[in-house]
């Protein structure tokens, strides 16, 4: 899978999430999931969940934390799947 | 130091996460697990033990701490009266209402809470300031236009933001702060240190 593609599948997964549409249509690797997308704290969890489901790999809490932006989550899952 | 949490129990985003497969086994560690399994009211738990780390949260990064994504590391008493992380401790408030649930974490200091619901078409932001500033305003006995909460950014922060600073005429108020707001409900509490209530009362005796 190329890195667009899973720039384009994590976009998706946070989309139902995000309360900022303006900044979900603008949004690029260096977009903030918290500060940006205004994703509430709760959603994160649900965020991380999906994207194990969707890539089939397991996200560590310590990997989870390392995540704040969207090219964070695409390089974390790129890593996971070697 | 204070940190706070509000959770709307029934709003459908949290009803959707409580019912996710796996959501509750990420946040909650196993002990924490079987208070849930004996609880009469499994959501308003679950979101008393949510809110009550997330209070914790916000008060360890005001301690300087950067606790991350580690829910379950974050542990909640079964009688709901304290939370702990590490060799940290805190003091819990847990109000447990029928649509939603307040946590209040402190190190032991003094607090003033309040949880409202602003009605639909308010800017829950707004309104969370707005009351953060209007108990503060009663606590100093000042008018409430000399305060202003301001946020600065922190690097490292999960959303690059630090924890709100209450400013009174421009200058750092003795009073910690914190905001929360979900769903319908906006939550504000005060941390009342030593210097806080020597302030109040220099200003009722003024």
């Amino acid at each position: 899978m190329s890195k667009d593609e899973v720039f384009e599948k994590v976009l998706a997964i946070i989309k139902p999430f995000a309360k900022a549409p303006e900044a979900l249509a603008s949004a690029g690797m260096e977009t903030s999931i918290l500060k940006d997308l205004k994703v509430n704290s709760a959603r994160l969890v649900d965020v991380v969940l999906e994207i194990e489901d969707a890539f089939g790999i397991e996200v560590k809490d310590e990997d989870a934390d390392k995540v704040k932006t969207i090219g964070d989550a695409v390089t974390l899952i790129l890593a996971a799947k070697g | 130091m204070v940190g706070n949490d509000v959770v709307a129990i029934h709003a459908a985003e949290n009803r959707a996460s409580f019912a996710r497969p796996g959501y509750v086994e990420r946040v909650l560690s196993p002990r924490e697990r079987r208070v849930l399994a004996r609880a009469p009211r499994p959501e308003a738990c679950f979101w008393s033990q949510f809110a009550a780390k997330e209070a914790a949260y916000k008060l360890l990064v005001q301690l300087g701490e950067l606790p991350g994504f580690g829910h379950r590391e974050i542990e909640v008493s079964e009688s709901l009266d304290a939370v702990t992380w590490r060799d940290h401790r805190f003091e819990l408030r847990a109000e447990v209402r029928p649509r939603w649930v307040h946590a209040v974490v402190t190190a032991g200091a003094p607090v003033v809470a309040r949880v409202l619901e602003p009605g639909a078409g308010h800017d829950p932001s707004g309104e969370v300031r707005a009351l953060g500033r209007a108990l503060a305003a009663a606590v100093l006995r000042v008018p409430w236009e000399r305060l202003e909460i301001r946020r600065a950014e922190l690097a490292g922060a999960w959303d690059g933001h630090g924890p709100p600073e209450l400013l009174l005429d421009g200058e750092r108020a003795p009073l910690a702060v914190s905001l929360s707001h979900d769903g319908p409900f906006v939550a504000a509490a005060l941390g009342i240190g030593r210097a806080g209530a020597a302030l109040a009362e220099a200003a009722g005796a003024g």
